[in-house]
């Protein structure tokens, strides 16, 4: 294994790359019956220009309400931003009109869902949904914008996009539709996009044909990528850096090849040895005991100290922060696996 | 946030209200009712309620063309609209129920040969049956609600038949039958629990609509025959005397508006109430 | 292993809505065999017909052609009284664990269903739930709780408990773990390969999940629109793939620890479905090593080593492209 440089390692903290997008102790909070519920928990992290944050997590981490609420997409009448700040081309986005917001969505910031059959129009055709955010945001000409659609299926790897044009959502295959999304998101050349579960939905084969696009687009269009998944094998093959969040906080920061070669918080430890247990073919899987806790009843210290093989008492006073455990790498855990020489002041 | 005008418990409680009360009424008629409904008096005819010129208390809501207390015969009215709302919805929910059943699970020649039969028989007009029933065998109560049963299952067919369709392709379904469960018993316990609080919001609202036809046919003479007290009835002599003696047809109209107003309160708050997406609101 | 096999399936096939535009070949002459004691895994995409097959193989969906028989007992020719009592050998664990179960069912009565069905007294139903708890993780308290107060783990395992009722011979694993997270799948898959040594389980495993099946199978069948197109050991499938499709499958899957093959591999275009012609191969549209015969033959499953079996025309020749 050849050394990672100091690029590869710690783009996070190179104060050169002033981030694209930086958020600071992000909370979300539910209203339910019974009362506010947190969703996500001072969540901060930064997304350097052209490079590709990966956001993983198990159902209930609020990986998807982390990607939702940047740009306020969830209805304040089910949630509230309680706290914190997204920063994005000097402007806090969470203290933007919601006509000022609009002209940052789609526009600088898109985003492409899971399934993309319910985002598209089904009564539209392609061509026509494609034009939409061109005419409506860059007051483009039909004839023009007929020619950039063209391009964008182009770009996006559909043949014969003359034909596609016309045809509408439901004639189109998963993986078609999925680079229609993409074809849209691009449509208003977005400086970020975010990418929640995007390959979720689709087939292996096709899944890998759309990451390929993807990471294709990510270098030549020089875009940064937010990539929301459940899958580690997605991030390993596509992210340059990962944030690993459980229980509705932030637990791990690093690089991709650092925390594949050595994980940090023993969460991230235990899926990774799941997943290489998966790979390596042995006989039987470690596994992490228990359950997710619902939000509703967050133990009072470390979230995850329940199902931890390391906790002991100072992981249930209170939750430990996400303090940094090396250059360009953070945690949130009292003794981080591997970094004996790190303790947590409380 | 929208706030509905009523809540749904305020909607159910008021609705219970009238319910409860107009069946108390029904019950007790014997005893409530100040005279016999169909007892003549032809020295007091037509004398209006108590609150107009010329009424007295001896007939608080006046007296009809043949000089008979409209309060009693409301009163007993009361009995037949309600029995005959109740027993018809509860003949075509059971016939309409078991037939959407059927054609929604087994599905095939047999749904197409239950639900064409079905739009088939929506496309009759109900009068006309009402009309060929009362030739036939003539106006009594078990006819009323035969009538009114039958001409009423298309609409329980076809909720049952959409919902079981549905259903049926959830996996708990094809689970019981690959433990040799049969079509019997993967109705009865795993389509219909799932059915009923649905059915029962609708059977509610339709128990409204079988006592306005009661009083259509009754009114259109297809009902009980005359002299029966039953609000149809009253409306339809009413009819004649409109403007002399217009409280006999107005005391039976809003007899019949009250009771449909709380059915379909206790109807629309049952739905509220049982309806989870509404529930989160 | 012995050499008397539990499960023979011959030339299996399901047409539906036959004689119609939409007809549709879900399954198109599937064969295999199953020694007790097994795990073969059906592993293909979308539309493959790896469900379909599993429901035939218990004739829950009724075979247009083929034959199965079951502990040398013909399925195909039980009447429908037999067939329901001979089906409690076999049992069927769904992918959903959300519309497994009737939400106005308790997790005592799910559980105890097959046996009301299957004739068991209440207090044999009682005992047999109170030993099936704890045999999948789940604590007595949990008997009487509704779906939907477990999370999707827990679930899987009452489906895992009923399914283990009538103690079954033979399981069909229906994509099991698919609707799981992570670590939830690892416990459930522990749980299955645990029961399977307690019982001597055979696990018919259906799943798109490559990681997962090479996890749990002995053997692998792979699918593709209605075909077996490869069918080996474990071991021979992962380490020398010799239908295209079965390589594609193999190098797509995103791995923690990419290697060489991932990436290389990726030699084949469109998606599932794409340009399939009528008497070819079915993958012929997407492969970049189609020959003339391809188009004009469908290629036949025939064995190329000890237990390989490969339908492709160009078996033992391809090499890897570079």
């Amino acid at each position: 294994m050849t050394p990672a440089t100091d690029h590869e390692l710690s783009p996070v903290l190179r104060k050169q790359d002033a981030p694209l997008l930086r958020v600071e102790n992000l909370s979300v909070a539910f209203h339910t019956r019974n009362g506010l519920v947190r969703a996500i928990e001072e969540v901060s992290f930064e997304v350097p220009a052209g490079k590709v944050l990966g956001i993983v997590g198990e159902s209930g981490s609020g990986k998807s309400v982390t990607a939702l609420s940047l740009l306020r997409l969830i209805p304040s009448e089910i949630a509230e931003i309680s706290s914190g700040s997204v920063w994005f081309g000097g402007r806090d986005l969470t203290r933007l009109s919601e006509r000022e917001l609009r002209r940052i969505r789609g526009r600088e910031i898109a985003m492409i869902f899971q399934e993309p059959m319910t985002s598209l129009n089904p009564i539209a055709s392609v061509g026509a949904q494609l034009r939409e955010p061109m005419q409506l945001h860059l007051g483009m000409k039909a004839a023009e914008a007929s020619r950039r659609v063209e391009e964008l299926l182009d770009l996006v790897g559909i043949p014969q996009p003359r034909k596609r044009m016309t045809q509408y959502p439901h004639e189109l295959s998963g993986g078609m539709r999925q680079r229609v999304m993409i074809a849209m998101a691009l449509s208003c050349e977005p400086k970020l996009l975010i990418a929640d579960e995007p390959t979720t939905a689709l087939d292996v084969t096709t899944q890998a044909q759309i990451l390929d696009l993807l990471r294709s687009l990510q270098s030549r269009l020089g875009l940064s990528i937010i990539l929301i998944t459940h899958d580690l094998g997605v991030v390993a093959q596509f992210a340059d850096n990962v944030q690993v969040m459980y229980a509705g906080r932030a637990i791990e920061q690093a690089a991709v090849a650092e925390i594949f070669r050595q994980p940090a918080h023993p969460y991230t430890e235990g899926l990774l040895k799941i997943v290489a247990d998966l790979e390596a073919e042995c006989g039987r899987l470690s596994s992490i005991e228990g359950t997710v806790p619902a939000p509703h009843e967050l133990p009072p210290g470390c979230a995850f100290a329940p199902r931890c093989p390391r906790s002991d008492t100072a992981c249930t006073a209170s939750p430990p922060p996400l303090s940094p455990i090396s250059p360009g790498r953070r945690c949130a855990c009292v003794r981080p696996v591997g970094f004996p020489q790190f303790r947590a002041s409380a | 946030m929208k706030r509905s005008l009523f809540g749904k418990r305020f909607k159910i409680v008021l609705g219970a209200g009238i319910i409860v009360a107009m069946c108390l009424l029904a019950a007790l008629a014997p005893y409530l009712a100040p005279y016999d409904p169909l007892q003549q008096d032809l020295l007091r005819r037509l004398k209006p309620p108590f609150f107009m010129a010329g009424g007295t208390a001896k007939n608080l809501l006046g007296t009809d063309n043949y000089g008979r207390d409209l309060l009693s015969r409301l009163i007993f009215g009361t009995q037949t609209s309600i029995m005959v709302g109740t027993a018809s919805m509860a003949l075509s929910c059971i016939l309409g129920a078991i037939a959407g059943l059927i054609a929604g699970y087994k599905g095939g020649r047999i749904e197409q040969l239950i639900m064409r039969f079905a739009d088939a028989h929506m496309a009759f007009p109900d009068v006309l049956f009402a009309i060929i029933m009362a030739a036939a065998f003539g106006g009594s109560t078990f006819n009323l609600i035969l009538v009114l049963g039958i001409s009423g299952w298309m609409i329980y067919a076809r909720l049952v038949f959409g919902l079981v369709r549905s259903l049926k392709h959830r996996s708990f379904v094809e689970a019981a039958v690959s433990y040799g469960g049969g079509d019997r018993y993967v109705m009865s316990r795993h389509l219909l629990p799932q059915i009923v609080p649905i059915l029962t919001v609708v059977a509610t609202l339709q128990v409204a609509q079988m006592i306005l036809q009661e009083a259509a046919l009754s009114f259109l003479g297809l009902g009980l025959p005359p002299p029966a007290p039953t609000w149809g009835n009253i409306l339809a002599e009413g009819r004649d005397r409109m403007f002399g003696a217009p409280w006999i047809a107005n005391c039976a109209g809003i007899a019949i508006i009250l009771i449909v107003f709380g059915i379909n309160m206790f109807g629309n708050g049952l739905r509220e109430y049982l309806d989870p997406q509404a529930k989160q609101r | 292993m012995t050499s008397h096999p539990l499960v023979i399936v011959e030339g299996l096939s399901k047409v539906f809505s036959p004689g119609t535009k939409a007809s549709l070949r879900a399954v198109d002459n599937v064969s295999f065999d199953m020694v007790r004691g097994e795990t073969l895994a059906l592993v293909g995409e979308s539309g493959c017909g790896k469900s379909t097959t599993g429901r035939l193989l218990m004739r829950l969906i009724e075979p247009s052609e083929g034959r199965v028989q079951f502990d040398g007992v013909d399925f195909m020719s039980l009447s429908s009284k037999e067939l329901k009592r001979e089906r409690r050998r076999l049992q069927l664990v769904f992918q959903d664990p959300y519309s497994a179960f009737n939400p106005r069912m308790t997790a005592e009565s799910i559980i105890a269903e097959p046996m009301l069905l299957a004739g068991a007294s209440a207090s044999d139903r009682r005992q047999r739930v109170g030993e099936l708890l704890p045999l999948v993780g789940l604590a007595p308290h949990h008997a009487s709780r509704y779906p939907h107060q477990f999370s999707g783990g827990q679930r899987q395992r009452i489906g895992i408990a009923r399914a283990l009722a009538l103690r079954p011979e033979f399981i069909v694993c229906d994509e099991p773990v698919s609707a799981l997270d992570v670590s939830v799948q690892a416990q459930v898959i522990n749980l299955l390969v645990d029961l399977q040594q307690k019982f001597g389980l055979t696990y018919l495993f259906i799943s798109h999940d490559l990681r997962v099946v090479r996890h749990i199978a002995d053997r692998v069948a792979v699918m593709y629109l209605g075909r077996i197109v490869e069918l080996a050991d474990k071991k021979t499938l992962f380490a020398d793939p010799q239908h295209p499709y079965t390589r594609l499958l193999l190098s797509a899957v995103p791995q923690i620890r990419p290697t060489v093959q991932a990436g290389l591999l990726r030699t084949a275009s469109g998606e599932v479905g794409t340009a399939v012609t009528e008497s070819g191969c079915r993958f012929a549209g997407r492969c970049s090593h189609v020959i003339d015969v391809c188009r004009s033959a469908q290629p036949q499953l025939r064995p190329i080593a000890g237990g390989h079996q490969v339908a492709c025309h160009l078996a033992g020749n391809v090499e890897p492209s570079k």
